[in-house]
């Protein structure tokens, strides 16, 4: 909201008169080129592309709103193009190479910038509704009823393996409160205690489990911007024993870990740099690190990682420019990169998995926003406002049809089925008034989807989180290895959501 | 906006080949933004005027240094940050850019409008003035703007919520 008051008074500077024009460039009539010193340029600013060095490895990579191809993708890109353009009949007669790859790029990508696209792709994106019941009144109960009863984050999983963190801290006399003393870290198989360790003066963000490996990974602890905050990492065998850790000093003054992926070689952690880099440093299970690269991002950030073949696919954000997909080779070097997104609907994701050497992108659709600085609900809480007076009680709207249904009517659960190679969507499923949650494989080798299905809504312009919060109730659907759904089950789970 | 990224770009290589004309398409897209931010520091429009006509022949000058492909805005605008500190610290040699009492600049060209925003934005650093104008005027991107003023992007986002605060009071 200051925001928009602070722009309003801003505005006031459109009116004002600026120098003239001549008298500036008149002045620089007799101004001479500085020449270039020994055919070099001199660099006066960071340059867009900044070259990072894995070991003894060079990168280029072109992110998201600049169409510039480093000169060693650039061929492979043009190939890429051809294949495709023959393998849906695509007529390049009267293209240019460049323009070849524009229109390649624009249906792959659905962002239509190219004024030689045109829509001439022989296979549709399929999209199928899946048709799920409306919330009874019963179920409306029953997720009351286990709401009260939710229990907290370090709830122990009875089923499988499980882990708990307990950050404890210590009155710190000198500096006047608390700081980090030690994190204990519990394991559990089927809630029952493998082992427990403890790690002094480190702050324990998140658990992952491999097969003989279990991976723990946060950061130093940090209570002031002055101080430099460092990503850590350590694993630990199945007795509980620290087998290797490592505090990551890469000369950054800010630097996380937002994912580790573990497979039977490689531990592999993926974090930022100063809010700017991406980061990816992969060990060898003796705690050697092996690849060590770095990615200026651009304003875009980390968001989810997962395996593919032998590179990975990332899905990263920006505040701009919405989401993407950056593929990563087995060294963390960015290689390409593929959008989803549509004229009239913005997406979220919020899982992806690799499955039968598929990509699945599970999320939910929501009308595009037209106000790329908006928060997502923006255009909801408009229309609560318009009949807030008659509908609230005590400043809050909870529990009632019109909000409920608002809101199933704004968001769709969606799941994407995209070939890697091309990054084109090739079918989809979407599910009314629900958002796309987990994706897993299950036991007998099938691909599980979690749909949460908005049951509950409330709605207060007083609560201090959120704008908008409420609980679904989760669905399951199953696919086969040929992405065709053969299941459907309601479960009793409850998830809650919140909306800002 | 690509296309004026791709017209400025190629505008400073053809000045570092002699052709005058390109020039003038980097006033039309540069010369608000040069001018502003040169008074957001001088807070005298004869300053920043004379702010901008200097960033405009060293854009002439260092045109030969520029690298195509590279963040036009950045380069130029760090030009005038540093031709306006200069401005500054010869109007006041005894003190520093901090402590320059902006106020006392005698200033009779400036408009009413350029007056009132700038009263807003009184209380705050040069540097988190014109955090304010690229985020809220000019719809920066943290990491343009942490290229501009030098910063990390961590910086600039923490610097720019500070300054918001700062204006609250202003506001209310």
């Amino acid at each position: 909201m200051n925001d928009k008051i602070i722009k309003e008074k801003l505005k006031k500077l459109d009116l004002v008169k600026f120098p003239d024009k001549d008298k500036i460039l008149a002045a620089c009539g007799d101004v001479q080129v500085e020449k270039k010193k020994n055919n070099e340029f001199v660099k006066t600013s960071k340059p867009m592309f900044k070259p990072m060095f894995a070991i003894c490895i060079t990168l280029f990579m072109v992110l998201v709103g600049v169409s510039i191809y480093g000169i060693v993708i650039e061929a492979r890109e043009y190939k890429e193009a051809v294949d495709f353009f023959e393998e849906y009949n695509l007529s390049m007669e009267g293209l240019t190479r460049g323009e070849i790859k524009e229109v390649y790029h624009d249906i792959t990508t659905g962002q239509f910038e190219s004024e030689k696209t045109v829509e001439v792709i022989s296979k549709r994106v399929e999209g199928y509704s899946i048709l799920q019941q409306e919330p009874t009144p019963e179920d409306v109960e029953a997720i009351w009823n286990k709401i009260k009863n939710m229990a907290g984050n370090n709830e122990i999983d009875d089923k499988g393996v499980s882990y708990t963190i307990d950050n404890k801290y210590k009155l710190d006399d000198e500096l006047g409160f608390e700081i980090m003393d030690k994190c204990i870290v519990s394991k559990y198989d089927d809630g029952n205690l493998i082992w427990s360790t403890e790690f002094k003066d480190l702050l324990v963000e998140e658990c992952v489990g491999g097969k003989n490996v279990s991976v723990i990974y946060g950061s130093t602890d940090w209570w002031s911007s002055e101080q430099d905050r460092y990503a850590w990492i350590a694993a630990i065998d199945n007795n509980g024993n620290v087998m290797w850790q490592h505090i990551l000093d890469n000369g950054f003054g800010y630097e996380d870990i937002r994912q580790v992926i573990v497979d039977e070689e490689y531990i592999t952690a993926f974090g930022m740099g100063d809010f700017d880099y991406m980061c990816m440093s992969k060990y060898d299970m003796k705690g050697e690190r092996v690849t060590y690269t770095k990615t200026d991002l651009e304003g875009w950030f980390v968001s989810q990682t997962v395996k593919l073949g032998d590179g990975y696919l990332m899905k990263i954000n920006s505040n701009e420019d919405g989401e993407r997909i950056l593929k990563l080779d087995g060294e963390g070097n960015p290689s390409d990169y593929f959008g989803y997104s549509s004229e009239k609907e913005s997406y979220v994701i919020n899982d992806m998995f690799v499955y039968e050497e598929k990509v699945y992108l599970s999320g939910y659709a929501m009308p595009k926003l037209e106000d790329e600085h908006s928060s997502e609900i923006y255009r909801i809480i408009d229309e609560i406002q318009s009949s807030w007076q008659e509908k609230q009680k005590d400043g809050f709207l909870e529990l009632d049809d019109y909000l409920i249904k608002l809101l199933r009517d704004n968001y769709t659960a969606v799941l994407f089925v995209c070939e890697p190679k091309q990054g084109t969507p090739q079918v989809f499923y979407s599910i009314d008034g629900s958002f796309g949650g987990a994706l897993k494989e299950t036991e007998d080798g099938k691909l599980l989807w979690k749909v949460e299905s908005i049951v509950r809504a409330v709605y207060s312009p007083f609560l201090s989180s959120w704008g908008l919060q409420g609980s679904c109730s989760v669905f399951e659907y199953t696919f086969d290895a040929n992405g065709t759904i053969i299941g459907q089950e309601k479960t009793n789970e409850v998830t809650p959501f919140g909306k800002n | 906006m690509k296309k004026d990224n791709d017209i400025c770009d190629k505008a400073i290589i053809e000045i570092s080949k002699g052709n005058r004309e390109a020039l003038s398409y980097i006033y039309d897209a540069m010369a608000k933004m040069i001018f502003l931010s040169a008074y957001s520091i001088t807070g005298n429009y004869a300053d920043a005027e004379d702010a901008l006509q200097e960033t405009m022949i060293q854009v002439v000058k260092y045109s030969g240094t520029y690298k195509q492909g590279s963040n036009y805005k950045a380069w130029i605008l760090t030009m005038t940050r540093h031709i306006s500190v200069d401005i500054v610290r010869k109007r006041r040699m005894d003190v520093s850019i901090e402590e320059a009492d902006i106020e006392k600049a005698i200033d009779t060209y400036s408009d009413t409008n350029m007056l009132e925003v700038f009263d807003m934005l009184k209380d705050l650093e040069h540097d988190d003035r014109q955090l304010i104008l690229y985020r809220l005027y000019w719809d920066m991107s943290y990491i343009e703007i942490a290229r501009i003023m030098n910063i990390s992007v961590y910086s600039a986002q923490k610097r720019y919520q500070r300054a918001v605060k700062k204006l609250r009071k202003y506001i209310s």
